[in-house]
């Protein structure tokens, strides 16, 4: 066997290897759900706490960021922890560090054994395939668990941030939490935006089209009346008790956005996609959802008025609770009264 | 912040060798001889064995093709030489740079000496200061800060491994530790 039938055929394994623990994260991340954010929610209080004793005694300003880090020099040494740095508005170059550690192991196991194994069934293959192969492979591999821990963690912030030991800590009016890289590239998992808006250049910002969408946009309370979003995407929005009369969202992607005692007035949402939204409280009077796919939307509370859900392209896991329902059409997927 | 040393992994098991004849002929054991000559870059012929670490103490420091532009990044005071590797029995050629770090007096006044030699370094971070890549003076080995080491561990090295260094905290710098 020569060395380049040795690596393609060991590639194969990895492959299957790689396949097998991710299934098990998967399994596992669903069935241990629940005390994983309850973890998280315990770890994110205690850092809470200490940022807030470091206020306390004037060593640290109000919080810019937030940020949750791999650490692959962790990683080659078997340990699994996020690093948790708090910055100021100034970024990396605040001085004042406050270094928090987040325990990961139950999803970074399944690393290590995908790593065992493969030093396992590397060695059939001689020196052909080496340790330190393998050990490039871990740290490849680690990119999947990141991505893991980040759903994880965006998933566990909006109720780990309704705690009385966060709501303690000093904040900037722009403030965000990030899961990624050491002091390189982050994905954001949480913002908060108090800053002053100008109506005008928010409808222009939103209604640009992106190739990534726009994520975690804040315009709460704003009047987008008479906004051209055709086709845009939002990500994780919060648009809280804003206005949207006359506006056109039809063709549009809208995932895991926030609207909570919004008022929509004749909103064409035709042939959009609407995954995950939350209309809790909202106002929905005379919105076109002609051809539009809806999934997860939540109506609770919500008052719906002269609406026709049957011309809907797919519905599914409505919400209907409290809603007041006044000439709404419906087809037997929702349910009837 | 943390400190490492950089070292090779004892896990590789067979490094390429360079042939004898050919070290002595470039007559560049030392470092500092390879970096007087006027040419761009040196060849050097090498056999056997099928691991190429991107880090490498012998006969001098030399550090991979893709980890060279990161570490120029972080510590713009870095003297490279481009030095190419090549084997003619399997047809191989593997590009390095040969490296000179910046000696600074970082050691703190608890670092244990035998003899003058650093035992056990602990380092002080006031004297190192915003160093990223460096050698402590009397001792050879090249020291890391932890962002040029996750920096690098990003890039997937092969066959580099990385010692906490003991650090002295900063004075005057709020530690929340």
């Amino acid at each position: 066997m020569t060395t380049e039938t040795a690596n393609q055929a060991f590639k194969q394994e990895v492959e299957k290897v790689s396949q097998k623990y991710l299934t098990k994260l998967q399994d596992e991340m669903i069935k241990q759900h629940d005390e994983l954010i309850t973890q998280f929610n315990q770890c994110f209080k205690q850092y809470c706490r200490q940022i807030v004793t470091l206020q306390q005694s004037g060593a640290k300003n109000p919080l810019g960021y937030i940020q949750f880090s791999l650490m692959r020099s962790k990683i080659i040494t078997g340990e699994h922890a996020f690093r948790i740095d708090a910055y100021d508005q100034d970024g990396y170059a605040d001085q004042a560090l406050c270094v928090g550690a987040y325990d990961v192991t139950p999803i970074f196991s399944h690393l290590d054994q995908f790593g065992k194994e493969l030093q396992e069934r590397r060695r059939k293959y001689m020196q052909k395939v080496t340790v330190c192969q393998v050990k490039q492979l871990v740290l490849e591999e680690s990119d999947t668990y990141k991505l893991a821990v980040t759903a994880l963690i965006r998933s566990a912030l909006p109720k780990a941030i309704e705690t009385a030991d966060y709501q303690k800590v000093k904040r900037e009016d722009l403030f965000v939490i990030t899961v990624g890289e050491f002091r390189d590239q982050v994905e954001l998992v949480y913002k908060e935006d108090r800053t002053e808006k100008d109506v005008e250049k928010m409808k222009h910002l939103l209604g640009t089209t992106k190739e990534e969408g726009h994520q975690y946009e804040v315009f709460d309370g704003l009047d987008l009346s008479g906004g051209q979003f055709a086709q845009t995407s939002w990500l994780y929005c919060s648009g809280k008790n804003s206005t949207f009369a006359q506006a056109t969202l039809s063709t549009a992607t809208l995932m895991f956005c926030q609207f909570e005692g919004a008022t929509f007035k004749s909103v064409d949402f035709s042939h959009s996609d609407l995954i995950g939204i939350d209309f809790t409280n909202a106002t929905l009077e005379a919105v076109d959802f002609t051809g539009a796919r809806m999934l997860q939307v939540n109506f609770s509370g919500a008052t719906l008025k002269q609406i026709d859900f049957t011309t809907v392209d797919q519905i599914k896991a409505i919400d209907l609770t409290d809603a007041t329902l006044i000439d709404v059409r419906r087809p037997d997927e929702m349910g009837v009264e | 912040m943390d400190y490492f040393v950089m070292k090779q992994d004892p896990d590789v098991k067979t490094p390429f060798e360079i042939s004898s004849e050919m070290t002595r002929a470039i007559g560049a054991r030392r470092f500092k001889e390879l970096r007087r000559s006027k040419e761009d870059q040196q060849v050097m012929f090498v056999k056997g064995g099928n691991e190429y670490p991107d880090f490498i103490t012998y006969p001098f420091m030399m550090i991979g093709d893709k980890l060279k532009k990161v570490l120029s990044l972080y510590q713009p005071n870095l003297a490279f030489k481009m030095v190419v590797m090549i084997d003619h029995q399997q047809g191989r050629q593997t590009v390095y740079h040969a490296m000179a770090v910046p000696e600074i007096d970082g050691a703190s006044e608890l670092t244990i000496r035998h003899f003058g030699k650093i035992k056990t370094l602990i380092l002080d971070g006031d004297k190192v200061g915003n160093n990223r890549i460096f050698r402590v003076i009397g001792d050879n080995r090249v020291i890391v800060r932890l962002d040029v080491v996750e920096s690098m561990l990003r890039r997937i090295p092969y066959g580099i491994i990385f010692e906490p260094v003991e650090l002295k905290e900063k004075v005057g710098v709020k530690n929340g530790k």
